[in-house]
């Protein structure tokens, strides 16, 4: 029997070629899933941040609206309530008219509506009852805060509103960031702000870049309700 | 070799990526969640001070409220509600403890008060168990209100709350504040805070003005005529026996005081009342006090819809809801067993009721249709005819009414709310020994109720 030869050299051409193509070829597909992974963690943490900042967002409205109408007036002796006018709340302000004539929710009021909402409330900083508002101008989610006082509330706290929530697109998509569930018994055509019982929050926020893969921005929605606690006084 | 080694390497590099995204996921999750838990716990808190403010709670802190005994918190007491986790101290008082009631000095101005003036009591959670873990708030506390504490003004009187509206002067029932702090695991903390009075029909009658309080328009008293009417065919001669007393039967020995014996509402029938409780000598009140006369009422007792909500209240509260079918009346049979002096009751009739026999009812009877009294019964507690606005009675008896009874006609014929109250009436034409006040049955009456919600707000940390 013939004995087979061995090559005490090593590899030979042909085993060197074919292991050269074979690494690259594995090599390559390996950077490609990495490379797919990174950008997708890049784009997945574009949108776990948009995320966080809307559950910042929409949880802080839920609180301030929880807070709505405190105190209520019936909370004071009538002799501290008449001294102190600004100093007991009511659940929502409105705009026109405030606070002679209440307008109509969805008809003749411009505050609260869609994009804009106004609560009343001593939120415990020191400063009494606070008008804070939310308004959506643009794609940018404004909050403001100004002691209450006499006249216009938007007028007065149009100077304090600062930039809450950026790349909300609400507007754009014509979905109302603020709808409004009212007192069982109130009929539709005397819906006063005084009588809202529940805010219904949806935030539609784009994140800040787009996705490195898709090129597209992605938006993500969150959904939040919040009832009112105090008296509408 | 090499290739797999590569391979498993790359690998790793992926799974560890998404390992960070899936944990980053979690912890936003983590934090909303804790954030949550932390907010419902202090709420539970909340409702464990507002369930135990409540006289008939097996766990009442009545004694932590007032260790004095006396008819309200005073002005600087504070009672907390602890509840430690295992092995933790929970000290509001410290302000080195993780837990320290910082909220006490904005509101008042000073710290939390020491000596007798600082008590605690456990809380009832189940976390002392061990068995499930209960809410994780760490403390309740407990405090009257007044207008400086609600950063309203420098009157830093208690407040109290008539049913609509909060007082300085006395009027109703005394308002608290709940304050709950809750801390997770997690260290997500929530402070909220509730301001709570006992229910507006509690609160209503808490300072009822009249033995007797004919409330409305029109209305009309028919008593024993000269107190010695006789024509009834009961074999208890004894209409002599019959009055209405506004002198409180448990003023202190030696003292004085009380209310009207017959009150109403509208001026104009002054003349009729008065003319009809004759003689004046069974119709007695503390001097100083007009024996029958106008008295006013709070606001939720001067409207029919404000005394529907009273009613509504009321019937929420109670312990026995009685309907009988139109056309028929239910009686004092119908009446708890359990009812005693002990354990007095709340019972609403959806219609006409008969309290006849010859026992004692206890507690807060409320008839929305006809009350007919048959005074061998007696009543120690409140009784509202609110609806029909109806009484009459026609026997004679040796029981009485020790407390006191209001009628008010707030319904038509049909059933309808009426846009203003109607005539009341009260009609005893027989005998029985009539009404008398108790400060003590009224009371324990007003204790019946529970307490509601008058606010609610969360109060953002300063120091975490």
């Amino acid at each position: 029997m013939k004995k087979r030869q061995h090559s005490a050299g090593g590899f030979s051409l042909v085993e060197l070629l074919i292991g050269t193509i074979l690494f690259t070829i594995i090599t390559g597909i390996a950077f490609s899933l990495l490379m797919s992974a990174q950008l997708r963690y890049q784009g997945e943490s574009t949108v776990t941040e948009a995320f966080q900042q809307a559950n910042v967002a929409l949880d802080q409205i839920v609180r301030d609206i929880h807070s709505a109408g405190y105190p209520p007036m019936s909370s004071f002796s009538a002799a501290a309530a008449s001294s102190n006018p600004y100093g007991y709340a009511l659940p929502f302000a409105w705009t026109p008219s405030y606070p002679g004539t209440p307008c109509i929710v969805g008809s003749t009021c411009t505050v609260p509506g869609q994009y804009e909402l106004i609560v009343e409330a001593d939120i415990g900083n020191g400063l009494g009852v606070q008008w804070i508002r939310y308004s959506l101008q643009g794609t940018t989610l404004m909050r403001g805060m100004t002691p209450k006082g006499a006249g216009d509330p938007v007028g007065a706290t149009n100077s304090s509103l600062a930039p809450y929530l950026d790349n909300v697109m609400n507007g754009n998509n014509s979905l109302s960031i603020f709808t409004y569930t009212f007192d069982s018994t109130t009929p539709p055509s005397q819906r006063q702000p005084s009588y809202i019982r529940e805010v219904n929050i949806t935030l539609i926020v784009q994140s800040a870049h787009p996705d490195p893969q898709t090129q597209q921005y992605r938006t993500i929605t969150l959904t939040g309700q919040a009832v009112r606690f105090n008296p509408n006084q | 070799m090499v290739i797999a080694l590569f391979t498993l390497m790359l690998i790793s590099v992926v799974a560890t990526a998404l390992i960070l995204m899936a944990g980053t996921e979690t912890a936003l999750k983590g934090n909303y969640k804790s954030a949550m838990q932390s907010f419902y716990d202090a709420k539970a808190g909340l409702e464990e001070g507002r369930g135990r403010l409540w006289a008939r709670n097996p766990d009442s802190i009545a004694s932590c409220l007032n260790p004095g005994g006396g008819p309200m918190m005073p002005l600087n007491q504070v009672c907390y509600i602890l509840n430690p986790s295992a092995g933790e101290v929970v000290n509001p008082q410290d302000p080195t403890n993780p837990y320290a009631d910082t909220e006490y000095q904005t509101e008042w101005g000073t710290a939390v008060p020491t000596g007798a003036a600082y008590n605690t009591v456990m809380s009832d959670s189940p976390i002392a168990s061990g068995s499930i873990a209960g809410p994780l708030y760490k403390w309740v506390r407990i405090t009257p209100r007044t207008n400086l504490s609600g950063n309203l003004g420098a009157d830093n009187t208690p407040l109290f709350f008539d049913g609509a509206n909060s007082n300085s002067t006395g009027i109703g029932a005394q308002v608290f504040t709940i304050t709950s702090l809750a801390v997770t695991p997690y260290n997500s903390r929530r402070l909220v805070q509730y301001t709570v009075a006992l229910a507006g029909s509690a609160a209503a009658l808490g300072n009822v003005p009249s033995a007797l309080t004919l409330d409305g328009n029109g209305v009309s008293f028919t008593g024993p005529s000269g107190g010695n009417n006789n024509n009834n065919n009961n074999n208890n001669n004894n209409n002599n026996n019959f009055k209405i007393v506004g002198n409180d039967v448990n003023a202190p020995p030696g003292t004085q005081s009380g209310i009207s014996a017959i009150g109403y509402t509208n001026p104009s029938d002054g003349p009729s009342v008065s003319m009809a409780a004759t003689p004046s000598g069974s119709y007695l009140s503390p001097a100083g006090v007009p024996s029958v006369g106008v008295v006013s009422l709070p606001p939720i007792l001067q409207t029919p819809s404000g005394l529907q909500t009273l009613v509504n209240g009321i019937t929420q509260n109670a312990d026995l809801v009685l309907s009988p079918p139109p056309g028929t009346v239910v009686d004092q049979n119908s009446l708890p067993s359990a009812m005693s002096a002990s354990n007095p009751m709340i019972v609403v009739v959806n219609g006409d009721f008969n309290l006849h026999g010859h026992g004692t009812g206890y507690g807060l009877l409320v008839v929305t249709g006809t009350l007919d009294y048959d005074p061998d019964a007696s009543w120690n507690g409140v009784i509202l005819v609110i609806g029909q606005g109806t009484f009459t009675s026609s026997k004679n008896g040796t029981g009485v009414i020790n407390g006191a009874v209001f009628i008010a006609q707030t319904l038509d014929a049909s059933g309808n709310l009426l846009a203003n109250l109607g005539y009341s009436s009260f009609t005893q034409t027989g005998g029985g020994s009539g009404i008398q006040y108790s400060s003590s049955w009224v009371k324990a009456t007003q204790a019946l109720m529970t307490y509601q919600v008058l606010s609610f707000r969360e109060i953002p940390l300063k120091t975490p």
